[in-house]
């Protein structure tokens, strides 16, 4: 890619429109999202589709 | 009546003539598989007229049927079995059904990838683009015909080997399989009738939309009849490692929905569906790397640069699910017998196990690589370069916990020196949760080199990009922590609890491949290109890493192949029909390695031979590519999946 094309995606703000910290709290929020749905997935597959316990006791 | 006749007159006639002949043709093929249903329902109700009724119980349904045929024969060597000099004839026979597999996957797979790309073909708007898919389907298809020729010649030859070499147990075998194999040999028939009309008939068919949907729809009736071919084949394959439909003799009860039904034979089928796909597609993926490498001008290697992207493509597309099927294939192994599941997992044949995860690693490592390096030719992926080493890094990792052993073998020596044979630290990679843990990283990291390829010459334009490329992130990570987590977790439950964590931690991996990649398609909607790919510019490592794809996935054929066919042990017939022979032990993982090569490298000799006779019609596949190549390489059209 040429220099051009970093500086025009830099302007398009796709990397630096929000600040460092901002990006990481809303990182942190999307990931806490994506691991209770994942966590979810986890509860539903292992209890009701394989009647196992989970967590287990 | 005027007008039927003036539309009798209309050019056109000739063109509905053709297709209503070959309709015909059509019919006339299916006619032979009429009597012999009829034959094989007509059989138990003519049996049923003797005196003498005994009942059995199945050996695996456990429901109660009349016997109808022998008990399984107890053979004796060497009165029911032939020989080749000392060659040992199971040798032999490993050999020839090898081969035969080989062409016969070969020869299924590519008729699914050139249904798609005809269709994706017929699909474009843009004609040009319409044509540049009809011709590369058609050159597919050209590969398949000479191994088509191929797999009949070797289907001939295992015959005969079985015949000559096992004619106790073939027998048997058609016995119980008798009216199906009829079906199999007639629906081989139809297979290449249908087959020669689609190739032969391609530019014929070309002339009209009508007439080319026709031909589409033969494509599916020839997809059709391989799947029920290779479904045939694999009930048998399947009966043999867990049959149905006989009692605890042998004997046939008269029920053959329950001979073709086995335990196994779904996951099988499925399994091996995917298998085929992704083989043919690293197959055909190695002709068009190797006509890359031999072409002399930019307009060629513009065409197979393409070729070799979109047979990868669809290989790995089939590639990525088939771990998976192989896990459920497994799951239906210990549930039928779980001492067979040792023997696969944990026993006899723990360490071929290790041999496939490498080849499975090889083949994911070699992809990623491929990736890399493919991303060379598109302007703007120098932004993600700096990440390979460390995706490479994890690719790593996993594959080198996916290949810790259990235990080792070692002398007493060396036992005492370590405390026992599971070593104290890395002993513990060597179990299930970690195993499991390592693969789904490695498809992860997959399907992440795959949605960094989507976007190496792509800047996003929707407004909510920032917000997409987060939840992408947080998609990915959260996938690859839940992965960890549940491996970790599985350390300290117990194994009946455990081994229900594989299935989340597969659901995880396939939320990345599915929502992620759909969510990355989204981002990428309308993006700004940094410059068009350009076909033709990949190095020549790439096509060499297609190379080692291509073989990797052979060399894995032929390992899981000796893996499931040498669970039977010492039977031809899971506990049904023991095998007399001197063969009947489970080869020293050395030998059985040496023959694996032997039959990839035989394979692949022949294979140059087919590419080879490729290449001596070739003479009007690049007339397309060369009026887009006018316009200069970077004008060659993006294909699908390339984005």
């Amino acid at each position: 890619m040429t220099v051009e094309g970093v500086g025009e995606m830099q302007e398009e703000g796709t990397t630096t429109e929000a600040g460092l910290g901002k990006r990481i709290v809303f990182f942190i929020i999307f990931l806490a999202l994506a691991l209770g749905y994942y966590l979810s997935i986890d509860y539903i597959l292992m209890v009701f589709a394989q009647n196992l316990p989970f967590p287990y006791k | 009546m005027r007008s039927l006749m003036r539309w009798l007159q209309s050019p056109k006639r000739k063109r509905v003539g053709a297709f209503l002949a070959l309709s015909l043709f059509a019919v006339a093929l299916l006619l032979p598989l009429v009597p012999v249903f009829a034959v094989a329902e007509d059989t138990p109700a003519a049996s049923s007229d003797t005196p003498k009724i005994e009942k059995a119980k199945d050996v695996f349904y456990k429901t109660e049927g009349i016997v109808y045929g022998p008990p399984a024969p107890k053979l004796k060597y060497p009165d029911n079995y032939g020989t080749y000099g000392t060659f040992q004839s199971r040798t032999i026979l490993w050999m020839a059904n090898q081969q035969h597999l080989y062409f016969g996957s070969f020869v299924l797979a590519v008729p699914m990838f050139v249904m798609v790309v005809e269709l994706v073909g017929m699909l474009q708007k843009d004609k040009r683009m319409s044509k540049k898919y009809d011709d590369l389907a058609h050159e597919f298809m050209k590969i398949s015909l000479t191994a088509y020729s191929i797999t009949a010649i070797l289907g001939g030859l295992l015959i005969f080997t079985f015949l000559a070499l096992y004619p106790g147990f073939f027998m048997y075998l058609a016995s119980i399989f008798r009216p199906v194999m009829h079906v199999y040999a007639l629906m081989f028939i139809l297979e290449s009738g249908v087959l020669y009309v689609y190739y032969y008939g391609w530019d014929k068919m070309n002339d009209s939309p009508f007439l080319k949907w026709c031909h589409l729809s033969l494509s599916v009736l020839l997809n059709t009849v391989g799947l029920v071919l290779m479904f045939f084949a694999n009930t048998w394959l399947a009966f043999m490692q867990a049959p149905a439909g006989v009692d605890d003799q042998g004997r046939f009860l008269g029920n053959i929905w329950n001979a073709i039904h086995t335990p196994l034979v779904i996951p099988i089928v499925v399994h091996r569906i995917l298998g085929n796909a992704a083989f043919g597609g690293g197959v055909v993926a190695a002709y068009a790397a190797y006509r890359f490498l031999a072409a002399k001008s930019p307009e060629e290697k513009a065409h197979y640069d393409w070729m070799s992207y979109t047979a990868m493509f669809m290989g790995v597309l089939n590639l990525i699910p088939l771990p998976f099927a192989g896990y459920w294939l497994m799951r239906e192994v210990y549930a039928y017998r779980q001492q067979m599941g040792i023997t696969l997992m944990g026993g006899l044949l723990a360490w071929v196990f290790i041999m496939q995860a490498t080849m499975i690693a090889t083949l994911f490592i070699t992809l990623n690589y491929y990736l890399w390096t493919a991303m060379g030719r598109m302007p703007g992926s120098e932004r993600y370069t700096r990440f390979f080493k460390y995706m490479l890094l994890v690719l790593i990792v996993a594959t080198l916990t996916w290949l810790t052993p259990h235990t080792l073998v070692m002398t007493p020596a060396e036992l005492k020196a370590m405390g026992g044979a599971q070593h104290p630290v890395i002993g513990n990679y060597g179990v299930m949760s970690a195993k499991n843990t390592a693969i789904n990283i490695i498809i992860t990291t997959t399907v992440l080199c795959f949605c960094i390829y989507q976007r190496a010459n792509k800047v996003p334009t929707v407004k909510w990009a920032w917000w997409g490329n987060l939840a992408l992130g947080a998609i990915f990570v959260g996938a690859a922590t839940n992965v960890i987590f549940l491996g970790i977790y599985g350390y300290f439950i117990p194994a009946n609890v455990r081994i229900g964590l594989s299935v989340p931690q597969v659901c995880s991996t396939l939320t990345t491949l599915f929502i992620g990649v759909t969510l990355n398609t989204m981002i990428l909607k309308n993006a700004r290109s940094l410059g068009e790919i350009r076909w033709g510019q990949m190095s020549t490592r790439g096509a060499y890493a297609l190379f080692l794809l291509a073989v990797a996935f052979t060399w894995t054929m032929a390992v899981m192949g000796y893996i499931r066919s040498s669970v039977r042990l010492h039977w031809h017939i899971n506990e049904i029909m023991r095998d007399a022979s001197p063969w009947a032990f489970t080869n020293p993982i050395g030998y059985a390695g040496n023959i694996n090569s032997l039959n990839v490298l035989i394979f692949w000799t022949m294979l140059l031979f087919v590419f080879w006779l490729g290449t001596l019609t070739d003479k009007k596949v690049h007339s397309t590519v060369k009026d887009t190549a006018g316009e200069g390489i970077e004008g060659v059209s993006i294909p699908v999946g390339s984005h």
